[in-house]
Parts: structure tokens; C-alpha cells; sequence
């Protein structure tokens, strides 16, 4: 049986990194998990997709994340949980490692230049492998970030 | 359902000669008026070929077709094959650009006029400028925005630059791939 690698990442930019990324997990059984929108995603990279409302938009919102969330996390058991970026990768990373001791694997989006993101400074502890996307970020955040090229 | 962006997009394609320029500014929840305006009276003065993703900007452009959001897997296809890309300073659409080597006019949203939570397109643009990649060229002041797209469009040799598309994304992924191999 393949191993399952949740794949976590917001709109925009981040989920074009992580669709740049994707074929590095051919072979594993691949979850994506991002938000839910009015614009059309379509996608056949992806063995399963869970759309999440914005935790930011509210208490209720939050609410049905958090839930959303943990039945995600127990019906995958994720081996690996991936992130390109973005405060959703925060409750993934938190609970897989506690629950699985999943391999985090955390890419900062070139988004941040000259300085880290907030959830990058969140998760950079628990991450297995952290990679930024450029050089100015390696002091920023401490020995075990990685750079070694960047997507754009 | 039919799509509407193929269609213009089959139309560009039919009439060759006619310069189809794709103007994007990504799934931004703010809008960015200042951008899709001076495309519009670029338009309504030259004629030529715009597609525009409105995103959520307000003003509806009178002078081009335009869209609110693309589909993913739609916006990566007029990327390819539109003859100049016109973005935001949005990663996606950057990446992408880089991807199918186009040529590229960037307008990066400012914070001053609520087009963005911060000035982290500024920085992205200024670090892409000290690149000095020959196909892409980035718009500071919206007021330059015609004479550049113009410059872009008569420069019909910057489409076959070679750009060295991957090496970043490969050292990426055989970093990826090593903790992979541990499992």
C-alpha cells in the first residue's frame, strides 16, 4: 500500500508552487487540502481534494477549519504533509507530528524576500526540511533552513 | 459550458496578426483598478487584443473581454500561448511566465493605494529587475505602462531568449527527494 502525503497550501501563488512541485510524489497517494473559493480549481494531480473554509473569516469559520481539520488528519495519517506557504499549513503541521510523527517537509514562498514569514517562524521547529527560496532568508532563520535555488 | 476564455482565445489564434495580450492580476481579494483602467484606455486608443482577469477589482473594462477568475488549468493554457503576459507581481502567474519563457510586463501592487496587505511585490520586483532578464520588464509608474507594452511588442526576438528554467526547481525537488528516500 503507498503512503499517503497531505499535501497543504492557500490560493494563489503558493498553490503554483505546490503544483510545480507535485510530481516529486508520484508514487505516494497524494491529499491536497486548500481553501475553498469561487474560483474554479481543476486538477487531476490529486488523488483526493478537502476544501476548507478560511479560518480568518470569523469564529464560525474557525469552528468548521479545526473540525475540518482533524477528520482530515485521522482519515489520511499522512507518512509526509507538505506546505508551500500560508497560515493553513500551521494546525497540519502541529497535529500530524503529534499524532503520526509525520516527515514535515515546509518550502517559504518566494513571496518573502527579505523577510521571514509568520509561518514560516511557526513551523521552522517542528519541520524536518525547510527550505527558503532566497539567499537574504538564510540569516533570518536558523542553521537547519535550506537554500538552494528558487522556483521563480 | 463553454468557455468563454478559450473562445477569445480562439479568436486570437485565428487572427494571427492581432497581438493577444493576457492581462492578469491572480485571486488577490483586493482589487487593482489603477491596472485595469490604463489597459482599457490602451485599448480603446490602439485596438489591439486584450483578455483581461479582473479578479476583484471594481471598474469592468468597456474596451477588451474580461473575465472575473480563470480556471487554473485555463489560465496556465493563455499564458502559453498569448504573445505578452501583462501580471500583477503574484508568484503564480510569475512562476508560470518563467515556465513558458514570455515575455512579461509586471505592475507590482502597491500598499499606498489598498492594492495589497504590504509592499512585498515591490520587493519581488526589484529583485527580479537586478536579474536583468531581457524578456521582462517592470512598471513602476502606471503612467509608463503604454510605451512599455508597445517596446515589448516590437521586440519580437525576446520570445525565443533561452531562460535557464530549471535549475532551482530541480535542486528543490532532489532535496524533496532525499527525505523521501529515508522513509
Amino acid at each position: 500500500m503507498s503512503k499517503n502525503v497531505l499535501m497543504v497550501c492557500a490560493r494563489g501563488g503558493h498553490f503554483t508552487e505546490l503544483i510545480e512541485l507535485v510530481d516529486v510524489f508520484n508514487g505516494f497517494d497524494k491529499t491536497l487540502v486548500t481553501y475553498r473559493d469561487d474560483y474554479v480549481l481543476e486538477s487531476e494531480c490529486f488523488n483526493k481534494v478537502y476544501l476548507v473554509p478560511n479560518p480568518l473569516g470569523g469564529v464560525f469559520n474557525m469552528g468548521i477549519f479545526l473540525l475540518n481539520t482533524i477528520k482530515i488528519i485521522f482519515r489520511t495519517r499522512p507518512a509526509v504533509v507538505f506546505s508551500t506557504g500560508a497560515e493553513i499549513a500551521i494546525p497540519f503541521f502541529l497535529l500530524c507530528k503529534l499524532f503520526y510523527h509525520s516527515q514535515l517537509i515546509y518550502v517559504e514562498c518566494s513571496a518573502q524576500v527579505f523577510n521571514p514569514s509568520g509561518t514560516g517562524k511557526l513551523v521552522y521547529p517542528i519541520a524536518d526540511l525547510f527550505i527558503v527560496q532566497w539567499k537574504t532568508l538564510l540569516g533570518k532563520y536558523g542553521k537547519k533552513a535550506k537554500y538552494v535555488g528558487g522556483l521563480l | 459550458m463553454e468557455n468563454i476564455a478559450w473562445k477569445v482565445w480562439q479568436k486570437g489564434k485565428i487572427c494571427w496578426w492581432v497581438a493577444m495580450i493576457f492581462v492578469t492580476v491572480g485571486s488577490m481579494v483586493q482589487g487593482f483598478d489603477r491596472l485595469i483602467k490604463s489597459i482599457d484606455l490602451i485599448a480603446e486608443i490602439t485596438g489591439l487584443d486584450f483578455y483581461v482577469q479582473t479578479g476583484c477589482s471594481n471598474y469592468k473594462p468597456l474596451n477588451c473581454k474580461y473575465s472575473k477568475y480563470v480556471a487554473y488549468n485555463e489560465s496556465e493554457n493563455l499564458i502559453r500561448n498569448c504573445q505578452l503576459l501583462i501580471c500583477h507581481a503574484g508568484i503564480g502567474t510569475l512562476i508560470l511566465a518563467k515556465k513558458y519563457s514570455k515575455k512579461t510586463v509586471i505592475v507590482p501592487r502597491f500598499a499606498k493605494f489598498k492594492e495589497h496587505f504590504n509592499d512585498h511585490q515591490s520587493e519581488i520586483c526589484k529583485i527580479i529587475e537586478s536579474e536583468n532578464r531581457p524578456n521582462i520588464a517592470v512598471v513602476w509608474d502606471i503612467n509608463n505602462l503604454a510605451g512599455t507594452v508597445s517596446m515589448m511588442l516590437s521586440q519580437s526576438h525576446l520570445l525565443s531568449t533561452p531562460i535557464d528554467i530549471n535549475s532551482g526547481k530541480n535542486n528543490i525537488v532532489n532535496e524533496i527527494k532525499k527525505l523521501l528516500n529515508t522513509l
